[in-house]
């Protein structure tokens, strides 16, 4: 009994020292690690306001041979859009049993559709203002962006958007979604795509032939 | 008669909720699992399209014609006469601030019958109607229906709206309009909504390799996005959690 009372303060001390030792050790930690993901917050925000200054420019704006302002987005969606994640997730879970061949032909399309789609729809975009609101990480791979787009014509009411970033270790930021009143283009086109998919029981070309087809569109539609 | 309708409308209201309550699912089930009526749902949407080639479309390219502040009015009034649904929904949800603000709004705009909005800012009352109100009291959204005319829903969202129009006091306070003006109130509204959203739609319409799979995401991520503030936050961004295992 005495040599419980002599052990228990003791053991009590040492507790006592373990515990303010790890405390002081979290808040290093924390304190270490805080300068680190503000600077990718503001990378994150930059991105945006340089990406938006991009398109901005006259070289973009006032350009207006088609087929010079298709290289000038394929320029910027190289470098500002993690382009083979978002290819990968759009296709779900049948990425994985695309063979290589598909996985090439798709990545080749979705890329030829993004682009045309952007050109196609440039007018529309211009008109539109971001002002960032706020920035934030959402889990340890995730940063959003949040602002609100004004259209300058006044035509549509005020929107709120998220840019949506793919925050790995020793990787650059890079734009994977951007979500417009809580609807994501990439969540979008990743259901659509695996809906036409799964109803022609998990055939991938089935996807290949449509993109075929909305290509096929798109071209028609500029060229007229 | 009145009691006869009011008892149907009852024996539908408490069917709708329990097959929602029955035919809940997780929220990482897939979304074909959300969707057990879908061929029958996808034969609604094509006559939804339709109706929309015929009637809803061109309104909404007319609307879009008119000058900006008649549109920017229209828009504003079909707003201003779902507040009231959204005060009697906050309180039901046990938002009290949001409950004022609507009715705060709601009282001011009224001078212009809402056809002006005289409280402009960014202090706005968020919406919420009986469906976020299903949500917030546990009940599953149950299956995802296409209704003619009424476009995507799931059981909960649809008995939700159901409940708004039966109860909303703005029906109360426009009693002494004529019948005609309460009757012409819900067409303006999908009118005024397709000019809103005129180019987004149809970009779901004439853009897209499966119309039906694409107005059905969308439908689903706008409804979440609502739900967001009755449900519990989400630390992470689930549905992107596979980005990262491919």
């Amino acid at each position: 009994m005495t040599a419980f009372a002599a052990i228990l303060p003791l053991s009590c001390r040492a507790v006592e020292r373990w515990r303010r030792c790890f405390a002081a050790m979290i808040v290093i930690t924390c304190l270490s690690t805080l300068p680190a993901q503000a600077d990718r917050l503001e990378q994150a925000t930059a991105l945006v306001t340089d990406l938006l200054s991009a398109l901005d420019t006259k070289e973009v704006t006032q350009q207006t041979d088609r087929d010079k302002r298709h290289m000038l987005l394929s320029g910027l969606l190289e470098t500002y859009f993690d382009v083979d994640g978002i290819t990968r997730f759009t296709a779900g879970q049948y990425w994985r049993v695309a063979t290589d061949q598909q996985k090439q032909e798709y990545s080749r399309l979705f890329k030829m559709v993004l682009i045309s789609e952007a050109n196609t729809r440039f007018a529309q975009i211009s008109n539109l203002e971001f002002r960032p609101v706020s920035t934030e990480a959402r889990g340890d791979r995730l940063i959003l962006v949040t602002g609100i787009v004004r259209d300058i014509t006044g035509e549509f009411p005020d929107a709120q958007i998220i840019w949506r970033m793919a925050d790995l270790p020793d990787s650059e930021l890079k734009i994977i979604d951007i979500e417009l009143e809580n609807i994501s283009m990439l969540k979008t086109q990743q259901d659509e795509n695996t809906a036409l998919i799964r109803r022609s029981g998990g055939d991938f070309s089935v996807l290949i032939d449509a993109m075929h087809s909305r290509i096929a569109a798109l071209e028609t539609a500029a060229s007229s | 008669m009145m009691r006869y309708s009011l008892a149907s409308f009852c024996v539908l209201l408490c069917t709708l909720i329990m097959l929602a309550a029955c035919t809940d699912y997780p929220t990482a089930d897939l979304q074909a699992r959300k969707d057990p009526f879908e061929e029958g749902n996808r034969a609604v949407f094509a006559f939804n399209l339709g109706v929309d080639d015929v009637v809803t479309e061109p309104a909404a390219a007319g609307l879009r014609k008119l000058p900006r502040n008649i549109q920017r009015s229209v828009r504003s009034h079909v707003e201003w006469g779902s507040l009231p649904s959204t005060a009697v929904n906050s309180v039901l949800q046990g938002k009290a601030e949001n409950a004022a603000l609507a009715s705060l709004t709601f009282a001011v705009n009224g001078l212009t019958l809402g056809l002006a909005d005289l409280m402009e800012g960014d202090d706005r009352p968020e919406y919420e109607d009986f469906g976020q109100t299903l949500a917030s009291g546990g009940f599953g959204e149950g299956p995802y229906l296409v209704v003619p005319l009424l476009g995507s829903q799931t059981v909960r969202s649809l008995t939700g709206w159901g409940v708004d129009l039966a109860l909303n006091p703005y029906g109360r306070v426009t009693a002494g309009a004529p019948q005609s003006v309460r009757v012409a109130s819900v067409p303006v509204a999908a009118v005024s909504s397709r000019a809103t959203y005129f180019d987004a739609i149809n970009n779901i319409k004439y853009n897209s390799l499966d119309p039906y799979a694409k107005a059905r995401s969308a439908f689903y991520q706008q409804r979440d996005g609502l739900l967001r503030n009755n449900l519990p936050a989400q630390e992470t961004d689930d549905r992107f959690d596979n980005f990262f295992e491919n």
